[in-house]
């Protein structure tokens, strides 16, 4: 029996997975924030950098040989996770599930997390509150990006679907539910407008073809659902990395002149 | 003489505190110079300076010629730092701290270091945590030596040791220098290590350098004068004298006088280093130089 790659891997086990899949940047936000503050908390700064390799040399062979490990890490653990998501998920299943453990972004949440570590290392100088102040951060960023962020890097495409009644007023037409390709992300709660061109309540309405009671809107009326379709992932990926790329770049830099002019 | 540290106005600011002001002094190369003054005085501040460690707020610092915070690679490479806390990664094995040291430093010397712990009866394979004191001083000093420094700094090397391990640092200090010509750079509060390593002195006191010298030059400037009990308000205005000390029918002046006579009446006898320090130390407003005027090199 081979457990590691049986593609009937229970649901559980994926989810461990794919927990593992967002916590490791976190992992590594600490260790980014301890190789900082750990020399900075004592005086290991003394030690280091009083060698005969400079300062800035100390930083960037630090920042580059993290960068380097914990994205070959992140490259690894990308792999399995691939591997396990596409022997559970069915064709159709929604692509955009996976979004967060992704390729592309996971590259870029590790890189974030690291720099983010290193500049709370070298302004906080200690430990303790620098890997706190990481966590937290990085979190926070996280969330805020994906709630905010994430569904306007394109404006979504639009599924709509017309619903009326018979003049009778005895039957509906139609569908309440507009229909997109498979594995689109709906990004929102359908809007729903009547034949007179307003936008209504989207639940609880009423219409009817006329006459139309009161409190009833004149059919036919057509639901709108904004969706991000299939196609635009890796786009999406591509565009959520470089966010977070540019974020650990600008965070390498507080962190090395933080470094620079330390004591 | 050449500078192996030249301070020019020197200045550092800690938030709203002057850890140094306006401070000019000379190292000179090729001789073991005391840095001495009172705790805080800013010792530990120059110390930092000179490798770059810190940034001067005003005025500036050479380094065996080169400016240690635009030019840290020369400098970092030839000068030795043993500061106070003698830091050393405890997890390390004494073997792993000179693996550090041999791939942080392009002039590593391997075999002298190597051969100056184990004659020392230092275990290379064992963690620095569990070395005694004196054999993490002696780790700490290897590790700045191995460097082949042109110039060595240490900071309050025997604070903290017993007297033989003391003796030992202070031997071995006094041979490498001996050997290699390294230029010494020590603060200490024990004036009598420094009278038997050091040759130039520097007191400074409260940021600002009171007396640079060489020792034995400073020693003959300066007499102890005992003579009838004089007004102390005289004695306090005269800028020769250094501190004075009255009692009911004496007064006995420490002076700085070059060569002059005493006074008739007066017995002058030479001082000894200690009192000679103790008297700056007691009387910090004496001999702190007017601050230079900054003038612009010519290289």
């Amino acid at each position: 029996m081979c457990l590691s790659l049986n593609p009937q891997l229970g649901s559980s086990a994926w989810s461990w997975i794919a927990l593992g899949g967002l916590l490791f940047p976190l992992l590594v936000g600490i260790v980014g924030a301890k190789t900082i503050s750990r020399e900075l908390e004592g005086n290991g700064y003394l030690l280091a950098w009083t060698q005969g390799v400079p300062r800035r040399q100390w930083f960037v062979r630090r920042a580059l040989v993290l960068s380097c490990g914990t994205l070959a890490g992140a490259a690894v653990l990308v792999a399995v996770m691939q591997g396990w998501f596409a022997a559970q998920r069915g064709a159709g299943d929604p692509i955009w599930d996976g979004f967060d453990i992704g390729p592309i972004v996971l590259a870029g949440y590790t890189l974030f997390a690291l720099a983010l570590g290193m500049a709370a290392g070298a302004l906080l100088k200690r430990t303790s509150p620098a890997v706190a102040v990481t966590l937290f951060s990085y979190i926070a960023v996280r969330v805020t990006i994906a709630v905010v962020a994430r569904t306007r890097y394109l404006a979504p495409l639009q599924a709509s679907s017309v619903m009326s009644t018979n003049p009778a007023g005895t039957s509906v037409t139609g569908s309440s539910l507009p229909q997109f390709p498979a594995g689109g992300w709906t990004t929102g709660s359908p809007v729903v407008v009547d034949a007179a061109g307003h936008t209504i309540a989207a639940t609880g309405y009423c219409f009817s073809a006329p006459p139309v009671p009161a409190g009833c809107h004149p059919a036919p009326i057509t639901l709108f659902q904004p969706y991000q379709p299939a196609s635009r992932f890796w786009l999406f990926q591509g565009i959520e990395a470089v966010i977070f790329v540019g974020l650990a770049l600008a965070l390498f830099a507080v962190a090395y002149r933080l470094v620079m002019r330390a004591r | 003489m050449t500078a192996a540290i030249e301070a020019t106005a020197l200045s550092k600011r800690f938030r709203r505190v002057w850890a140094l002001r306006d401070c000019s002094l000379q190292v000179p190369a090729g001789h073991i110079t005391a840095l001495v003054g009172p705790n805080g005085a800013g010792k530990t501040t120059l110390l930092n300076l000179a490798i770059g460690l810190l940034a001067p707020s005003a005025g500036g610092i050479r380094t065996l010629g080169w400016d240690p915070q635009r030019q840290p690679e020369p400098v970092l490479e030839r000068v030795g730092y043993v500061p106070q806390e003698r830091p050393l990664y405890p997890d390390f094995t004494v073997d792993e701290t000179l693996h550090m040291g041999r791939a942080l430093n392009p002039r590593w010397d391997e075999g002298g270091t190597r051969g100056r712990l184990l004659r020392r009866g230092i275990p290379l394979d064992r963690r620095v945590r569990h070395l005694s004191g004196g054999q993490r001083a002696q780790v700490s000093l290897a590790l700045a030596l191995g460097k082949r420094p042109e110039l060595l700094l240490l900071d309050e090397p025997a604070a903290a040791l017993d007297p033989l391990a003391r003796r030992e640092l202070l031997t071995e200090l006094v041979d490498t220098v001996a050997a290699d010509g390294t230029t010494v750079l020590l603060s200490s509060h024990l004036i009598a290590d420094v009278e038997r390593v050091c040759d130039h002195l520097v007191i400074i006191s409260q940021g600002r350098v009171q007396l640079a010298g060489d020792i034995d030059a400073l020693r003959e400037e300066h007499r102890l004068l005992v003579g009838p009990r004089m007004d102390p308000a005289v004695a306090a205005a005269d800028p020769t004298v250094v501190s004075a000390r009255h009692t009911g029918r004496e007064t006995a002046l420490l002076v700085r006088r070059d060569g002059a006579s005493s006074p008739a009446g007066w017995r002058s006898e030479p001082v000894s280093l200690e009192e000679l320090v103790l008297a700056y130390l007691e009387n910090p407003a004496v001999g702190a130089l007017p601050p230079p005027t900054l003038v612009e090199a010519a290289s």
